[in-house]
């Protein structure tokens, strides 16, 4: 028999999978294994310190990064839940995101040699596993006695029966801390929006981003006490995560009106902030068109985590429990083939459909060469010109779904839009976020992606949100700010680095840009030094001094600060509308104070994200400072996201410290290494 | 964490942060269940395993050092888990001589399984310990020798020359249930 034979032979072996619990229960044996060892370090050193010190051998056990973020029991299921209702609406995003993932076996290349047979683990049994090995066969008794069984059940029938959806989901711990390993993510590299002289660059263009993968990103990152890479931080997606109270649009066929305001800089006081806000129209739940929705799920091996597939069918269970009776759903899955699991069923049914998500398994290669096109078939025979026809694809990262080229993809999911289905993208745990293909597909324009890293995740994009997530409003939304020379010597916008426009690329509809659902708010905000100044970031050019006085129009423009245009698709139309606002001294508000608490707690978010990329603009400007002017805020946080930013603001000098001293233990190891290579 | 890799993540747990503990082990719990149910045939021991195995990692932690792979690590422990975990019970049988109340140990009704599928497993879970920790490596997980000298501790000769023996009971128990049913 050869070995290729036995690998098949083995690998007809099906695996069951392990209970939903039995990761929670073995983190539970494994933590309090961990505390007793902290107990008893702790009291060695009272001993050591006997007659100096009151110690009395209690350990203070550390309150957690996520202990500090709820300001409890981080595993606490109570909690997540009243979090989760507290997450009435909030902001939401657009554009694209796109998850990938390059699994990569656990071994790839040689080893260097192991440690030493003394490293191994010893034989000895540690009492509190014995409790918590006690308990669990004390659970499985009752278990048996409850279902009736005589003996124990079979354990591989047993894991046949779909579960309640809850068993597994609901003891998934409420923030999932991204797995990064290092080169395995993917970060566009990209430098801070440069400063631009009015003399030189009036015209300043963008596309709407109303991305939230990177505050997702970014907030796990700082839970776990780690800073996030500069360029894993887009300014303008930390502030467009949260919901502002802009002037709410009147009909569906002019989905937005902008909101400006113009105050002084609260880290620079020789400048100014000029804001422009806006926020969709947003139609009542009943109101809004039926959806035909297709779930594209990945079920490959890899989803076989505790923040993946149990996740991941929790959040669909939400998405289900709030679709109308006319909505329609169909399932298919990919892992080694795709396969469809759920025929097109309406919303009525939603028992129907939920047993279908409640049925998947995980397992196999990620290879299903049919998914998406399947996907998109299903998409297409139940097509309605009237619904909101969309594929919903979640996975943990690797899109080889049968176009594994990324232009292809690009294009085919291009195409498919232009015949009106639209695609959103979930990502799912992480350690192989491909952050940078995810923003290669938002550029493109194709759908709306977003960072399932919690629960509260989930509920938020599929519950309260929900109508935002499937109802597009505006399609290539762009935003065009000329500054008046007269008023403005020189300014920065703050982020949208990657979604930068050419100036030409605002009246071409041919260029795609941002899209925008059903009550998102999208917010820009340029920070500028007035006319004048001397104090700006540039010297003024000698030359060109003069050049108002030639200024000889008719009409006074000399009141204007800046003119903002806008424009944007309706969802079924090809050509563009236009929306313009003067923006003038009556905007200006002289003191940060009287500006609303609204907009005080955008600017602090601005503030946050430019000292996470370096802060090279925003000089002395301390987290304290970040803190103070966010707190403003606090008085509108009616889904407590708000408030969630104040906690992670207090872990953030707590992960620099730690950053610091990892990224000095890996030099350190390094030249180790380095070392133990010279001695060979 | 962007900045974490499984080596710094057993760094922090190391330190004795809880949350890095419980990142670890939900990044590889599952690795860590499916190896020990490849060693065992059964679920349920195989989470008692792997629990085990996570408690290992929470107590020995520190006696991991970076000069391999987190992930050898895990499988060596996991492997020693299983092994002590059938240490234990044989002991326990012989003091309490009460079996069949310890879950487990009774009945391991695979009924999911194909025929052959039954067969195979049954034919590697009752191979001697040393030749099974190499076929599950090797055969099952897809490791080079050397890899799996790594997490054995053994010389890469010796994987090979336990694969070689290996290749020998599977032909002669595997073919003749072949021949015998197929």
């Amino acid at each position: 028999m050869d070995d290729q034979k036995i690998k098949d032979l083995l690998n007809e072996i099906k695996i069951p999978e392990h209970d939903a619990h039995a990761p929670q229960e073995a983190m539970k044996a494994a933590n309090n294994v961990m505390d007793g060892m902290k107990t008893a370090t702790s009291e060695k050193n009272s001993k050591k310190f006997q007659g100096k010190s009151k110690n009395t051998g209690q350990t203070r056990k550390e309150p957690s990064f996520i202990e500090r973020l709820f300001g409890g029991r981080p595993m606490s299921t109570t909690r997540l839940k009243a979090g989760a209702a507290l997450a009435g609406v909030a902001a939401i995003v657009i554009g694209v995101t796109m998850m990938a993932k390059d699994q990569s076996a656990p071994y790839q290349s040689a080893m260097r040699p192991p440690p030493p047979l003394s490293s191994a683990p010893g034989q000895d049994v540690d009492p509190a596993y014995e409790e918590a090995l006690k308990e669990k066969n004390k659970r499985r008794a009752q278990q048996a006695v409850s279902s009736g069984a005589s003996a124990m059940p079979s354990p591989i029938g047993k894991a046949r029966v779909p579960r309640p959806l809850t068993d597994g989901a609901a003891q998934l711990p409420d923030t999932h801390v991204p797995q990064d390993y290092v080169g395995q993510e993917e970060f566009e590299d990209f430098a801070d929006s440069p400063v631009k002289l009015v003399s030189k660059e009036p015209v300043s263009t963008f596309s709407a981003d109303v991305d939230t993968a990177s505050y997702s990103y970014v907030r796990s990152s700082i839970l776990l006490g780690a800073l996030p890479p500069k360029d894993s931080v887009r300014v303008e997606e930390l502030i467009n995560y949260f919901k502002y109270d802009y002037a709410p649009a009147d009909s569906v066929e002019e989905p937005f009106k902008p909101t400006v305001a113009v105050y002084p800089s609260p880290w620079n006081e020789n400048a100014k902030l000029l804001h422009v806000g806006i926020k969709g129209f947003e139609p009542d739940q009943e109101n809004r068109p039926a959806a035909n929705l297709v779930f594209l799920i990945d079920t490959s091996g890899s989803m076989n985590s505790t923040n993946k597939l149990p996740l991941l069918q929790d959040s669909f269970a939400n998405l289900v429990d709030n679709l109308r009776d006319d909505d329609t759903v169909s399932i298919v899955t990919y892992a080694g083939s795709s396969r469809l699991v759920l025929q097109p069923t309406k919303g009525s049914e939603k028992d129907t459909i939920k047993d279908a998500i409640r049925g998947l398994r995980s397992g196999g290669g990620t290879a299903g060469a049919q998914g998406i096109k399947t996907a998109y078939d299903l998409a297409q025979v139940n097509f309605d010109d009237e619904a909101l026809n969309r594929v919903i694809l979640a996975t943990d990262g690797d899109f080889n779904i049968g176009i594994t080229n990324n232009n292809e993809l690009q294009d085919f999911v291009e195409r498919k839009r232009k015949d009106g289905i639209f695609l959103s993208v979930l990502g799912f745990g992480t350690g192989n976020y491909k952050d940078n293909r995810m923003q290669t597909l938002a550029q493109n324009g194709n759908g709306v992606a977003y960072y399932i890293d919690s629960k509260r995740e989930a509920k938020k994009v599929f519950g309260s949100d929900l109508t935002g997530t499937l109802y597009t409003i505006a399609k290539d939304v762009k935003f065009q700010v000329e500054f008046n020379p007269e008023r403005v010597g020189q300014y920065r916008l703050i982020g949208y680095e990657t979604r930068q426009l050419e100036r030409e690329d605002f009246n071409n509809d041919k260029v795609d840009a941002g899209d925008i659902g059903a009550g998102h708010t999208v917010t820009a905000i340029y920070e500028y030094i007035p006319a004048g100044s001397k104090n700006g970031w540039m010297d003024e050019n000698r030359y060109d001094q003069n050049a108002e006085n030639e200024k000889a129009g008719e009409t006074d423009f000399s009141d204007e600060i800046a003119f903002l245009k806008m424009r944007y698709k309706l969802p079924k139309e090809d050509s563009s509308r236009l929306i313009t606002c003067p923006i003038t001294t009556a905007d200006v508000t002289e003191s940060i104070d009287n500006i609303s608490g609204d907009l005080q707690f955008a600017a602090g978010v601005a503030a946050f994200g430019q000292k996470l990329r370096g802060g090279e603009y925003i000089g002395e400007f301390s987290w304290k400072d970040v803190r103070n002017l966010a707190e403003k805020g606090l008085e509108h946080d009616p889904d407590g996201l708000r408030k969630e930013f104040i906690e992670i603001l207090d872990n953030i000098g707590d992960a620099a410290k730690k950053q610091k001293i990892r990224d000095e233990i890996q030099r350190k190891q390094q030249e180790i290494q380095k070392l133990k290579q010279e001695l060979r | 964490m962007t900045n974490l890799n499984d080596e710094q993540l057993a760094e922090l747990v190391a330190e004795g942060h809880p949350d890095a503990l419980r990142e670890l082990i939900s990044r590889h719990y599952t690795m860590m269940y499916k190896t020990a149910f490849k060693w065992c045939g059964k679920k349920e021991d195989a989470e008692d395993i792997a629990q085990d195995a996570c408690v290992r990692v929470a107590r020995y932690i520190s006696s991991y050092n970076n000069s391999s792979k987190l992930t050898t690590w895990l499988y060596r422990i996991t492997i020693n888990a299983a092994k002590d975990y059938y240490k234990s019970q044989m002991q326990h049988r012989k003091d309490q001589q009460d079996i069949d109340d310890t879950p487990g140990i009774s009945g391991n009704n695979n009924t999911e399984q194909t025929y052959m599928a039954r067969e195979t497993l049954r034919v590697i879970t009752s191979l001697p310990d040393k030749i099974k920790e190499a076929v599950i490596l090797v055969f099952w997980e897809d490791m080079s020798h050397a890899e799996a000298a790594d997490v054995l501790e053994c010389a890469e000769s010796t994987v090979s020359w336990r694969i070689h023996e290996a290749r020998k009971i599977l032909t002669l128990e595997l073919q003749e249930e072949g021949r015998g049913h197929g």
